[in-house]
């Protein structure tokens, strides 16, 4: 078990044939990941790596391989539609990894999905993987090994750090995602963290979250109401200054709100472990795991 | 002329305004709903966050769905709020909609109208305004990425910018180069954390490019307060060995005047150690040690 990808997934890429598409496409199938299908407009009845089916459109893809997840690696300027094109077709499970969407294409992009039924994660965003079964993003699979620790985190590589840290303790992860660094993104905090709750193999969750917005704080509330299983806390961003936007278009203090203490005092608030330095992961982990 | 600290290059002239009442009129991309949101409030010509902090019953927020746009019957209802009369009421919804057009068209991440002034004669009119623009939008809005003021921005901070740098520049004594945002604010913190000081902010991105670590290297030796630099990275698309490669390229065009730690692992690694050590570099591969050593070096340089 697992949360959001694993053994069924069936995974299109949108993009496949770009420069990144087709890189992770080769990294997602040598790791074990069922690709069915790929999609780039006026390359439909081509094959990827002699082995994937490519399509002219995300609902061609579908038909023909009952792909239920998509991938997308396409530039800014045509991820919204990208997006709105995999909901439209049926995909249960979209996984945007672009990055520099536009804002207001995201206030448009979402309703949409939300319509649709179907599940976002990102944009801007490493994508998720369940260790041993599917990886679907950029996610490096040698860092990871299968095991009852959950990750959820708005970061890549500080998540990589620290699922080294687990993996090396012999900490293995359930399932690990990333939700992205955007100020709007289609899956947050309290939703990985309900699923984590539900899934039998998760025991315990690493949570990293970063300055800006009040995601954190929301998730610290959710956590004290409704988890039974420990949840140990990361903020990135102590020492940011504020109104600038470090690197993620969401990492930004605006005003006096989100700020790294605000979080790190919900964290506390809600009983939960507060990792100080990314190593700290591994020993708030193991004595909860006790 | 000089405003806090900031020259004034250009000054718009126009008729003084008779004030009798002002208001606040703001949207923001709100993050909770996922929508824009205007703000709207009769305590207008001061700052809306001291508004929101004293007296938030003060402020009206309406949502708007960007599909559908502005509906007159929420810009009336904003603009009842505002004001009794109803001639005064349309006015404002008026200008509530131009307001809104105008944030959709230039990809905005916040458009206010501070103060919205009916003088004593009774007219409406927008005397001030503010517009923040979203990054992400400037490569399909070419006009508006013209009217960027580079001589009013930190220099060093131009120059990672045209170089695909994230860069900002801070105060302290270790300068960071790191690859991803979430690392290398975590990189500052553990800096700060080892009772060091960051110089900066800097991401060189996913993508392994030896030229963006060269870039990266000229515009943190640059910063006359560096007194160590700091290598982070973790590879997953980063190659580390390209990482390393634009080390030595650059320190060979460039040598260094202040030491140097390079802490790498993942993709490569192997290889980026090898060259490293072969061009007379050591690294490590755990980001504490790294990080220790190097506040160690920038702190006894600065006694």
């Amino acid at each position: 078990m697992s949360i959001f990808i694993g053994k069924d997934t069936k995974l299109v890429v949108q993009g496949i044939t770009g420069r990144d598409g087709s890189f992770h496409t080769n990294q997602m199938i040598e790791y074990g990941t069922q690709v069915v299908a790929g999609v780039t407009p006026g390359k439909g009845g081509q094959t990827f790596a002699e082995r994937v089916p490519i399509y002219n459109t995300v609902h061609d893809a579908v038909q023909h391989t009952g792909a239920n997840t998509s991938v997308i690696y396409v530039p800014p300027p045509f991820a919204a539609d990208a997006m709105m094109e995999a909901a439209d077709a049926g995909v249960q499970l979209i996984i945007c990894i672009t990055e520099g969407v536009p804002v207001l294409d995201m206030t448009k992009v979402y309703p949409f999905i939300k319509e649709k039924g179907a599940r976002l994660i990102g944009p801007n965003c490493p994508g998720a993987i369940t260790p041993g079964e599917s990886k679907v993003g950029i996610i490096p699979g040698r860092i990871c090994t299968p095991g009852p620790v959950g990750v959820v985190s708005r970061s890549g590589t500080l998540t990589y750090e620290i699922v080294n840290h687990l993996t090396r303790a012999g900490l293995g992860q359930s399932t690990c995602v990333g939700i992205g660094g955007d100020p709007i993104n289609g899956t947050n905090f309290i939703d990985c963290l309900e699923a984590f709750e539900k899934d039998p193999n998760t025991k315990a969750v690493c949570m990293m979250g970063e300055i800006g917005g009040t995601d954190e704080q929301e998730a610290a509330e959710f956590i004290k109401r409704e988890m039974k299983k420990p949840v140990v806390g990361f903020i990135a961003g102590q020492t940011a200054p504020p109104g600038r936007r470090m690197g993620h278009a969401g990492a930004i203090i605006s005003g006096s709100a989100g700020t790294a203490a605000e979080k790190i005092e919900a964290f506390q608030a809600a009983g939960m472990g507060v990792a100080k330095r990314p190593v700290e992961f591994v020993e708030l982990i193991q004595a909860r795991l006790r | 002329m000089d405003i806090k600290g900031l020259t004034v290059e250009k000054v718009l002239v126009t008729v003084a305004a008779d004030i009798g009442s002002e208001a606040y009129v703001g949207i923001i991309v709100d993050r909770a709903t996922k929508k824009p949101v205007f703000m709207v409030s009769a305590a207008g010509g001061i700052d809306i966050e001291e508004v929101a902090a004293t007296t938030p019953e003060k402020i009206l927020y309406v949502p708007v769905d960007p599909r559908y746009g502005l509906p007159t019957y929420q810009a009336m209802r904003m603009g009842f709020f505002l004001y009794e009369d109803v001639k005064l009421a349309r006015a404002a919804a008026k200008i509530m909609q131009q307001l809104y057009a105008a944030f959709m068209a230039a990809g905005c991440s916040l458009a206010e109208i501070n103060p919205l002034v009916v003088t004593p004669s009774g007219e409406l009119l927008a005397v001030d305004g503010k517009m923040v623009i979203d990054d992400n939008e400037l490569d399909r809005l070419p006009a508006i990425a013209a009217l960027r003021d580079e001589s009013s921005e930190e220099p060093s901070e131009v120059d990672a910018r045209n170089a695909n740098l994230t860069f900002i520049k801070l105060d302290g004594n270790v300068g960071c180069v790191v690859n991803g945002a979430g690392l290398a604010m975590a990189t500052m913190d553990l800096v700060k954390y080892y009772g060091g000081e960051p110089a900066n902010f800097l991401d060189i991105g996913g993508s392994s490019n030896p030229e963006k670590v060269v870039n990266a290297l000229r515009i943190i030796t640059s910063d006359p307060n560096v007194k160590c630099i700091l290598f982070n990275i973790f590879g997953g698309i980063t190659r580390t060995d390209d990482v390393a490669n634009g080390i030595v390229t650059a320190t060979k065009a460039n040598p260094l005047k202040v030491p140097i730690v390079i802490r790498l692992t993942g993709t490569n690694e192997e290889i980026a150690v090898k060259i490293l050590t072969d061009n007379g570099f050591s690294a490590s591969s755990e980001m504490d040690e790294a990080v220790q050593r190097a506040v160690q070096l920038a702190t006894g340089a600065s006694n």
